[in-house]
């Protein structure tokens, strides 16, 4: 702790000794994972354990990234490969699980910009569409959930690739500017002006998808439901 | 009302009248604001359908088959600790080695009249730690209709049996009537047609040699990786493979490809290119003609994951049955049929030969299941009106398994816009399922609106695949439309 507090002391101007001193000054906050150093020395089973260990939270990484539709089994298949080529360059000056968003974010962009290249193939099934005679009536509440996010999607593909990167890693990977900035190379200042202007563009787009047009109803009438609640709460003597 | 043009919507107040972080004052001012101005009442708008959104889409969780994804992961993570291990040791020795070789040279340089060439880096090699071959892998079959030998490594002939493993140096001989599905690892299959005569000339994790010395090979190969390989050779050809769906046979002295998905390269003795097909399409090697595919190419069954060993399901010869199919595979009914199926229930369908279709489901235990023939006819005729009986998917299940199959298709449109690039339209598949969830039928309905006979093919290969939750009773039939477009 006392370690961190003198690396912090020594300010902006003395940059240059605080990269010098952070290696090591690392190893002693954050010492490298063993797991992550038998795999960074070719040992085939570290390698395998990282898999194991770390699949869950980069499916979920990609799933949010990429959407209801993405290819997402493909995508976390080609972050450990990339993970695996390149773990041999992690130098631990940084958090590992930083570096594990940074790669497996930017194969998820680079599937993303791969994706935009490709012509479509969609169905055109609407849920009524799709329904045989057969098939059961019931709640359609997961579809309906499915539609919306599939909606919102649409949406985010409309961003620029930077600024959809910084609000998918902060709205819904719950991460700082901070974290952020260090996963996407940029700085703190650069990550909050580009996730202002993707909410602001994305809160525009919202609003007027047709698709969505329901879920903006509800939580209006929610929102007025709250606000008159206060209000009579605010009347009452 | 506030002039847009002139004005921004202050998104952190509107954020932080959503969080309810403002005061009573703030709250009430901004009130007032979003009465007069409809640019800010739309982004807030916009602002609460994200909030709730965000949390969707934070309680929705991946789906991901990471049982299927296991032994992929196993064999990229042996490839990267071996090249993890050439860059840390050999690579540093081979530059040593080079270093000293060139000093030696430098050394003994004055000394001689003439400069002699560098001396070839026999060191390099020597420091380079010895590849380790890969083991042989040792092959199921997945599923046998009529007779078949296998000859052995020290020439010993025997009978082919579901149970009998084929290995590398063996030799399989099919009867006339007979097919032979043999899974070779992971998502790869071959399928050996009747009269077919193969050789198994090297069976290692990531290299297949197939020797064809009569009928016909059906592959079905996931995508390789480089480095690794899939060869069937036939008349002083290789045909080799980039992760597809082919067959190649031989008939007296012609060799012909077809290829119903991916990319296949003809090599011939002295290693040139003589030909490349991608699918879906055929080539004939001797006449050079190319052609497309005429019907879907059989599927190899892959049956399962390695390791794992799924039940055998024997069905008799049966005069009143012409086809089988069981577990996504048809098979002819000529000879008896067994194959590896899934244990626990199994749709049976029966299409008889005057037509009709009979489908019953059989319960597969974990050590297999001989359907003798009383059983059979009792199972084929059992009542038409529960056979008839429709099960239930509800739409968004459907919905799902088409979109995640969506991408599978992909490939198909790309391959089919590279011949024709204005190729778009729209197409309905009639899907049929299963109980189980399986797609027993794909057909196109009514007119395909201009999208070619290939790609529809394609598509309809492709859809097989899928699996969807099992309906139930017996199974359930409906549309799916699908839509092709692209920008130029």
């Amino acid at each position: 702790m006392r370690v961190i507090s003198s690396t912090a002391a020594l300010g902006p101007t003395t940059s240059w000794l605080r990269r010098r001193a952070e290696p090591e000054l690392q190893a002693i906050m954050d010492p490298l994972d063993p797991l992550v150093r038998r795999a960074q020395a070719g040992d085939e089973r570290a390698l395998h354990e990282l898999f194991v260990r770390h699949r869950q939270d980069v499916a979920r990484i990609v799933f949010r990234a990429l959407g209801p539709d993405g290819d997402v089994d493909d995508v976390v298949q080609d972050a450990f490969i990339q993970i695996f080529r390149s773990i041999g360059r992690f130098r631990g000056n940084s958090k590992f699980s930083t570096w594990l968003y940074r790669v497996v974010t930017n194969v998820a962009r680079m599937h993303l910009r791969s994706r935009r290249a490709r012509p479509q193939i969609a169905s055109g099934v609407a849920p009524e569409d799709a329904k045989p005679a057969s098939l059961a009536d019931g709640p359609e509440q997961e579809a309906e959930r499915h539609a919306r996010l599939r909606a919102l999607y649409r949406q985010l593909d409309q961003l620029s690739e930077k600024k959809r990167t910084v609000l998918v890693l902060h709205d819904f990977e719950g991460l700082s500017p901070a974290e952020i900035g260090e996963i996407v190379e940029a700085p703190v200042l650069t990550v909050r002006t580009r996730l202002f202007y993707a909410r602001k563009e994305l809160y525009a787009a919202l609003a007027t998808d047709p698709v969505l047009a329901e879920v903006a109803e509800q939580v209006r009438e929610a929102a007025s439901g709250g606000a008159n609640a206060g209000k009579r709460a605010g009347s009452e003597p | 009302m506030i002039a847009s043009r002139a004005h921004e919507p202050k998104l952190r107040a509107l954020e932080a009248l959503q969080a309810q972080r403002l005061s009573a004052a703030g709250r009430a001012r901004l009130r007032r604001h979003l009465e007069r101005c409809e640019l800010c009442e739309t982004t807030l708008r916009g602002l609460r359908v994200h909030t709730q959104l965000t949390a969707a889409v934070r309680a929705s969780a991946p789906q991901v088959d990471f049982a299927r994804m296991e032994l992929a992961m196993r064999q990229h993570a042996r490839a990267a600790a071996r090249r993890s291990r050439l860059t840390r040791f050999a690579l540093p020795a081979a530059a040593v080695a080079v270093a000293a070789a060139v000093l030696l040279v430098l050394m003994l340089r004055p000394t001689q009249r003439t400069p002699q060439p560098l001396a070839r880096p026999a060191a390099v090699q020597k420091v380079s730690p010895a590849q380790p071959e890969a083991a042989s892998v040792v092959a199921m079959l997945t599923a046998l209709r009529g007779t078949a030998t296998v000859v052995g490594t020290d020439g010993s002939e025997q009978r082919l049996t579901l149970d009998r493993p084929v290995r590398e140096g063996e030799r399989i001989a099919l009867a006339a009537d007979a097919e032979v599905h043999v899974r070779l690892g992971t998502d790869t299959a071959m399928a050996l047609g009747p009269a077919a005569r193969v050789g198994l000339q090297r069976l290692r994790e990531h290299e297949t040699f197939i020797d064809l010395l009569e009928g016909s090979v059906t592959s079905q190969v996931r995508h390789l990786q480089p480095g690794e390989r899939y060869v069937v050779h036939a008349l002083g050809y290789a045909v080799s493979v980039v992760g597809t769906h082919f067959s190649v046979s031989v008939d007296d002295d012609q060799l012909h490809v077809a290829v119903e998905q991916g990319h296949v390269v003809v090599t011939d003795a002295q290693d040139r290119v003589v030909g490349d097909v991608i699918g879906p399409g055929s080539f004939e090697v001797a006449t050079g003609t190319r052609a497309g595919i005429d019907a879907a190419l059989v599927k190899p069954r892959v049956a399962g994951v390695p390791g794992t060993a799924w039940p055998a399901l024997s069905l008799p010869q049966w005069p009143s049955v012409a086809t089988w199919q069981v577990d996504g595979s048809s098979f002819a009914a000529s000879g008896q049929l067994a194959m590896r199926v899934p244990a626990g229930d199994v749709t049976l369908t029966a299409q008889l030969t005057d037509g009709r279709l009979r489908k019953t489901l059989v319960r597969v235990p974990a050590e297999g299941l001989r359907v003798e023939e009383d059983v059979l006819r009792r199972l084929l005729r059992a009542n038409d009106d529960e056979a008839r009986e429709a099960g239930t998917l509800k739409p968004d299940a459907i919905m799902s398994v088409v979109q995640a199959g969506l991408p599978g298709l992909q490939r198909c449109y790309e391959l089919s816009l590279k011949q024709r690039p204005d190729v778009s339209g729209r197409l309905t598949l009639r899907i049929a399922v299963d109980a189980a969830g399986r797609v027993t039928r794909v057909t196109p309905r009514g007119d395909a609106g201009g999208v070619p006979e290939d790609l529809v093919t394609c598509i309809r290969t492709g859809a097989e695949r899928w699996r969807f939750p099992p309906p139930g009773a017996s199974g359930i039939t409906f549309d799916a439309p699908i839509r092709l477009s692209h920008q130029h």
